[in-house]
């Protein structure tokens, strides 16, 4: 019976023509895109869950100012993690520090120099692989992964690039800067990809700490407690409430630190391990929404494709009435039928997923370039295999056993007839045609809005000029290498900074003004520059005067608009402020210049003079010759740090990185609003192929009785496209809503105006027309003898 | 033994009401031939429906075989449908998807009849119309007289005790004509119950007793001497 069954089901797909390609494309084209965005989802929820203790892990976060003022950081000083590992906290089992190694990027192993990421790199404590207890070592030994002061761990991946073996334990790494040799002490396994933690080399705290400076009254690194670049991770001991952990934290840093000022003292919370990525400091699950909306994303696909497919086999039902009638009349029961139409779904599907699983393998590369996921999606895991088999039987529940029902129990002297399909299920297409531009024109809404304020985005003032920019990281060297380029033809200014513009700024509350009102204390961003930066970079004074060159200005500031609007200060010209402990006072007011991601507002940023701190170089090439400036950077770089490799960035790409995150949705919406619109077009395509066979009789009649040709499409497409509208006007509203919550995201966005619905339903409408026009023109041309003859 | 009392069948729609059947009495005896004669539309369709088990009355009583069946559920008579009834149509209702084989065999998928004695059985009622010789062609790639041969095949393959047949030379020429009622006569004379709805005079001619219905009333009967 199973044999029949299925041969049966297999001559019915192959001779079902383009029926059965529109089926099966169109469930393969939302099977695969659908698959792969749970698959992200998937990974994306499941971050930090491989260590084996994830939920008894925290990372202790700080909050700084109070009110309005008030911010979350992912990081404390190292005293807190050294009261935490102290074991004289009650209720913490393990703790441990992770932090950012900015004090060089030059590795030497053999002959090679490597210039890596900064983000690459790190220091650790010595217990951090015991105290997460999820990271793989390949070689050497958990407990003590830096045997000696000058030991190293890699990642699988790096050893293979430094030494060419995985097997690297023993091998030495030499740190250019100061001719330091390492040795490798641990190798791990590459971290996963849904590891929030990714450096590959890692150095131990103790070197982080040999290389201290000291920080005004602190001396050693682990009294420091006013530097916050410490993660600093607990793993609590079963039962233990986290927030009573980081009240004692609180109390000990209160205790060590006397200060009279309550302003000046931060608290700490905590934040599970397993939450870290999706969730912010603050606990905004800014990371969650979009995790939510992709897979939101995904089952609204793939209910497009599902209601595709019960509408094209329910219209198709038709034809088969008298198969069904027949069947029934030499025996078979309703409970034969479904399964023999259930079979029939499910060899679709199953040729479906086969496309589909095709389909993935074609779009990994696209899947990477935007999700910057390696994506694990082999056959040969059996995770791969779950997801399949449950989007299939998901699929077959949502659109097989609707129409199975349906013609399963079609009556049987009706259906001899060829009449299976009555009025209701034909309402019932309508409204899933409704359903499913509705969703069609939802998403070309939002793929319009997301166009509109992108562009928005890129083309905001910046309140400076970026073009022709180009930065270098000089670190100490920068003034020697200023002066070297500033006599080149090819460029007309240099300047220099802390840093370069988007890569953050440091931020402190260590401030004080006149008119302050007692106990106010919020962060303010700090950049030193050269003299000539805020002239040269082409920002707009529109207050008081530059800086001048030399050591006069050495105690005056320049701040922004936003700075003297939060700190409340009138005529700030003149007006005493101390940063740090440098007395001064504010010379000029610098308009609003973006540095930071159109989702913040411009933070206040104060400007001064240090130039020990001017640590990268800004080249603004003259706009003709910007090779030659970058041919002539790289051989004044080459004669002055013939060790170092030549690095540079433009501005531009570095503006467009802030932007990346906004682009890559709307690249998302453009696929995604494209595959729902196909989709929703086969599906269209399907239905009105059907009904101008099941109205043939009715053309011919008309087109015997005079009707013209225009008459009849027009009458076909009516119908169709009365659908469409209405489901414009139902998508419209809920679209606007959602798009509108999204802009809210944003410190600076567009509105949305009228024409942007008129646009979204003309292309539905456009799009509709075209589909349906096509059938509707092949069946008003057909010869009426024939049409009437068919009846 | 089939007997209808006062057999109705109405079809209602909103604004009009059709009797189609207005209080038939029938009597069919095991072995009998049985043609039903009439013009269109006086209920001739209806009244085999109902006999077949396709469609229920909408009054009077219907014996079929010892059991009351005009109340029973749609699953009900497919039940006692299965096996006991085959059908020959006007327009053979072939599935175009299978072959000739398998249309044969259907009945007896759903009789769940074992794989051995099915294929003997097919193989019994193809050799039996002589259409074994196209087992393994579709439908579409028969001449008229093949297809209605292979639906007789079809309809005698699970031994039903009664045949009913819907105006089963309305298709076909005279020769495939006659080939067709030769075969349902040597059914017949096997002992089959033939009950078959006709226009022609010459195919009611094969038969024992003619119905004629007018109206949805018989009219008259006239039996074969």
């Amino acid at each position: 019976m199973l044999t029949n069954t299925l041969k049966l089901a297999w001559r019915n797909l192959t001779a079902g023509g383009w029926y059965s390609v529109l089926n099966v494309g169109g469930l393969a084209v939302v099977l695969a895109v659908s698959v792969l965005l749970l698959w992200w989802v998937k990974d994306e929820l499941t971050f930090d869950r491989f260590h084996p203790a994830a939920d008894r892990i925290y990372r202790i976060n700080s909050r700084h100012g109070t009110g309005a003022d008030e911010q979350y950081w992912q990081s404390c000083p190292a005293p807190i993690g050294v009261a935490a590992m102290s074991g004289r906290v009650p209720g913490i089992e393990k703790a441990t520090r992770l932090a950012g190694l900015y004090d060089f990027n030059s590795l030497r192993a053999g002959n090679q120099t490597y210039a890596e990421k900064s983000n690459d790199l790190g220091y650790a404590d010595e217990n951090f692989l015991d105290v997460f207890g999820g990271f793989r070592v390949l070689y050497g030994n958990i407990a003590q992964p830096f045997p000696t002061p000058n030991s190293v761990v890699l990642t699988e991946a790096m050893a293979l690039k430094y030494f060419g073996t995985a097997n690297a334990v023993g091998k030495t790494l030499t740190v250019v800067d100061s001719n330091r040799v390492f040795s490798v002490g641990a190798v791990l396994a590459d971290l996963p990809d849904n590891s929030s933690y990714h450096r590959k080399i890692i150095f131990p705290m103790s070197l982080r700490k040999r290389l201290f400076t000291g920080n005004g009254p602190w001396k050693l690194m682990d009294d420091d407690w006013g530097n916050f670049s410490f993660a600093t991770y607990v793993k609590v001991a079963p039962g233990v409430d986290p927030a009573r952990v980081a009240k004692t934290l609180t109390d000990i840093q209160n205790k060590a630190r006397n200060t009279s000022e309550p302003g000046q003292l931060s608290t700490y919370t905590t934040q599970a391990l397993t939450t870290l990525h999706l969730y912010e400091p603050d606990g905004h699950d800014t990371g969650l929404q979009q995790v939510r909306m992709m897979g939101l994303i995904a089952l609204l696909l793939l209910s497009i494709g599902c209601i595709n497919y019960v509408n094209l086999t329910t219209a198709r039902a038709t034809r088969r009435a008298r198969e069904v009638g027949v069947r029934k009349v030499v025996g078979a029961e309703s409970g034969h039928l479904m399964g023999q139409l259930l079979v029939e779904s499910l060899l679709t599907l199953a040729l479906s997923l086969v496309l589909a699983v095709g389909l993935i393998q074609l779009m990994i590369p696209f899947y990477r370039d935007l999700t910057g996921k390696t994506l694990g999606f082999s056959l040969l895991d059996p995770q791969v295999w779950l997801f399949l088999v449950g989007a299939l039987l998901v699929t077959l529940l949502l659109a097989g056993v609707y129409p199975a029902l349906l013609i399963a129990r079609f009556d049987p002297i009706r259906s001899l007839r060829g009449r299976g399909v009555t009025g209701s299920q034909a309402g019932l297409r309508r409204v899933l045609v409704v359903t499913q531009f509705a969703l069609a024109t939802g998403l070309i809404f939002s793929t319009l809005v997301i166009g509109n304020q992108l562009s928005f985005l890129q083309k905001r003032e910046l309140g400076f000029n970026k073009t022709h920019i180009f930065t270098i990281q000089t670190n100490d060297k920068t003034e020697a290498f200023r002066k070297a380029l500033a006599n080149e033809s090819s460029v007309e200014h240099t300047a220099s900074a802390t840093t370069e513009l988007t890569s953050g700024m440091g931020s402190t509350s260590d401030t004080e003004w006149d008119e302050k009102t007692p106990g106010r204390n919020f962060m303010m961003n700090q950049m030193s520059v050269s003299h000539n930066f805020v002239q040269d970079m082409g920002m707009t004074l529109v207050a008081g005067r530059n800086f001048r060159e030399g050591k006069a200005d050495s105690l005056s500031f320049i701040v922004n608009e936003t700075a003297i609007r939060d700190m409340g200060i009138s005529n700030p010209i003149g007006k005493r402020f101390k940063l740090h402990d440098w007395n001064g006072q504010i010379i000029g007011v610098v308009k609003d210049f973006v540095f930071s991601s159109a989702r913040e507002k411009v933070p206040p940023t104060i400007l001064f003079l240090r130039p020990e701190w001017n640590g990268t170089l800004y080249v603004r090439a003259t706009g003709q010759n910007t090779k030659q400036a970058l041919a002539t950077a790289e051989r004044i770089w080459k004669q002055n740090s013939p060790q170092y490799p030549f690095e540079y960035r433009f501005l531009d790409d570095a503006y467009d990185q802030l932007y990346k995150a906004e682009q890559r949705t709307g690249q998302l919406f453009r696929f995604f609003a494209g595959i729902a619109i196909l989709i929703s077009c086969l599906g269209l395509f399907g239905l009105a192929a059907y009904t101008a066979e099941q109205r043939t009789k009715e053309i011919g009649v008309r087109k015997v009785l005079g009707a013209s040709i225009p008459s009849i499409v027009g009458l076909l497409s009516k119908d169709f496209l009365t659908l469409v509208g209405v489901a414009i006007v139902i998508a419209s509203p809920v679209a606007w809503w959602a798009m509108n919550n999204w802009l809210h995201e944003f410190a600076y966005q567009i509105s949305i105006e009228w024409w942007v619905f008129a646009l979204a339903g003309l292309l539905a409408v456009g799009i509709a027309l075209l589909t349906v026009s096509f059938q509707s023109i092949r069946a008003a041309l057909m010869d009426p003898v024939k049409s009437l003859r068919s009846e | 033994m089939i007997q209808t009392v006062n057999l109705q069948k109405l079809f209602a729609t909103e604004e009009v009401e059709t009797t189609a059947l207005n209080g038939i009495n029938m009597d069919v005896k095991d072995g009998e031939f049985v043609a039903i004669m009439g013009p269109s539309g006086c209920g001739k369709s209806t009244l085999l429906n109902i006999i077949g088990l396709l469609d229920n009355p909408s009054d009077g009583q219907y014996n079929f075989y010892g059991t009351e069946v005009s109340k029973m559920t749609e699953r009900e008579r497919a039940q006692l449908r299965k096996g006991s009834i085959g059908f020959v149509f006007q327009s053979f209702n072939l599935i175009d998807e299978l072959t000739v084989y398998e249309n044969v065999e259907l009945p007896l998928l759903y009789l769940k009849t074992p794989a051995e004695e099915r294929k003997t059985r097919v193989e019994e009622a193809l050799n039996r119309m002589n259409i074994m010789h196209r087992r393994n062609h579709f439908p579409q790639q028969l001449s008229g007289g093949q297809q209605q041969r292979t639906a007789i095949a079809r309809a005698v393959v699970a031994k039903p005790k009664l045949i009913l047949a819907d105006e089963p030379t309305g298709n076909l020429d005279s020769k495939n004509g006659e080939e067709v009622m030769k075969l349902l006569g040597e059914l017949n004379d096997e002992g089959t119950t033939i009950i078959m709805v006709t226009h022609s005079p010459y195919d009611a001619g094969f038969a024992h007793r003619t119905v004629n219905l007018f109206d949805g009333k018989v009219v008259t009967e006239n039996i074969r001497v």
